[in-house]
């Protein structure tokens, strides 16, 4: 698990090289640098502050298993309201030769629509 | 290590994909024989739906909608080496009759799939949605 305050190439090493990330109202985002990119966009563009995430479910065995948990998240963008998010998130974890790493990503929020 | 022919597997696989597509089919009970008793729901805006009891609610509400087109599907299907878990991601656009006039849903999902008693069953979905 990576540190609070962790930078964008320790969230990178997070995942795998060949790593997917659907994030919603955006492209899929694919391997390794460009998900340090895309977390390193959330972070300073629009201001993400904090991740809080529990593990629900987890499926199976050997090198793959999927994990399937809620998050909640807090953004404060410059010059306004902090914005606070929950909903749920799907991983792929491949066991590779660096550990346990995230192939696929993917979540969605749980506020209705505004 | 099981051998595994992860090219048979995936035929398979993808042979259910479109059985589920409820463009194909107006059968319930056609969907709901690949879906496991725990399978998950994870749609976007809204709570997990869980278990096929409660998907089979769902399932009749989406045959019943009106689809007026379906694009997209599968870009990568994987099946794990232990050859009972596989998983699919893909981009999806579907326009549906609703009652004020068509409505667009577009997005990307992942979907889960488990070996149970030597047949593969949907585990679970999660999608959300781009503008």
């Amino acid at each position: 698990m990576v540190r609070r305050g962790a930078d964008v190439k320790e969230l990178g090493l997070l995942y795998t090289e060949d790593a997917c990330v659907l994030p919603p109202n955006s492209d899929i985002v694919k391997g390794r640098k460009a998900v340090e990119q895309f977390w390193g966009g959330a972070i300073s563009v629009l201001g993400l502050k904090d991740i809080e995430l529990k593990t629900l479910e987890v499926v199976g065995e050997g090198d793959t298993v999927t994990e399937m948990g809620e998050y909640k998240l807090r953004i404060e963008p410059k010059g306004r309201k902090p914005i606070e998010d929950r909903g749920k998130y799907l991983v792929l974890w491949k066991k590779t030769l660096e550990g346990w790493q995230l192939r696929w990503d993917i979540w969605n929020t749980s506020l209705p629509a505004q | 290590m099981k051998n595994v022919d992860i090219e048979a597997e995936k035929k398979l696989l993808k042979r259910i994909h479109k059985a589920m597509l409820v463009d194909h089919t107006s059968n319930v009970d056609e969907v709901m024989k690949y879906i496991a008793d725990e399978a998950v729901l994870i749609p976007p805006k809204g709570h997990p739906i869980t278990g096929a009891n409660a998907i089979r609610d769902g399932v009749k509400a989406m045959i019943k909608t009106k689809v007026l087109s379906m694009s997209g599907g599968v870009t990568r299907l994987e099946v794990a080496e232990s050859g009972d878990l596989a998983y699919d991601f893909g981009h999806f656009k579907i326009v549906n009759q609703g009652p004020q006039g068509p409505i667009t849903e577009e997005g990307y999902f992942v979907t889960l799939y488990k070996k149970i008693g030597g047949d593969w069953k949907f585990m679970g979905q999660i999608w959300n949605n781009i503008p």
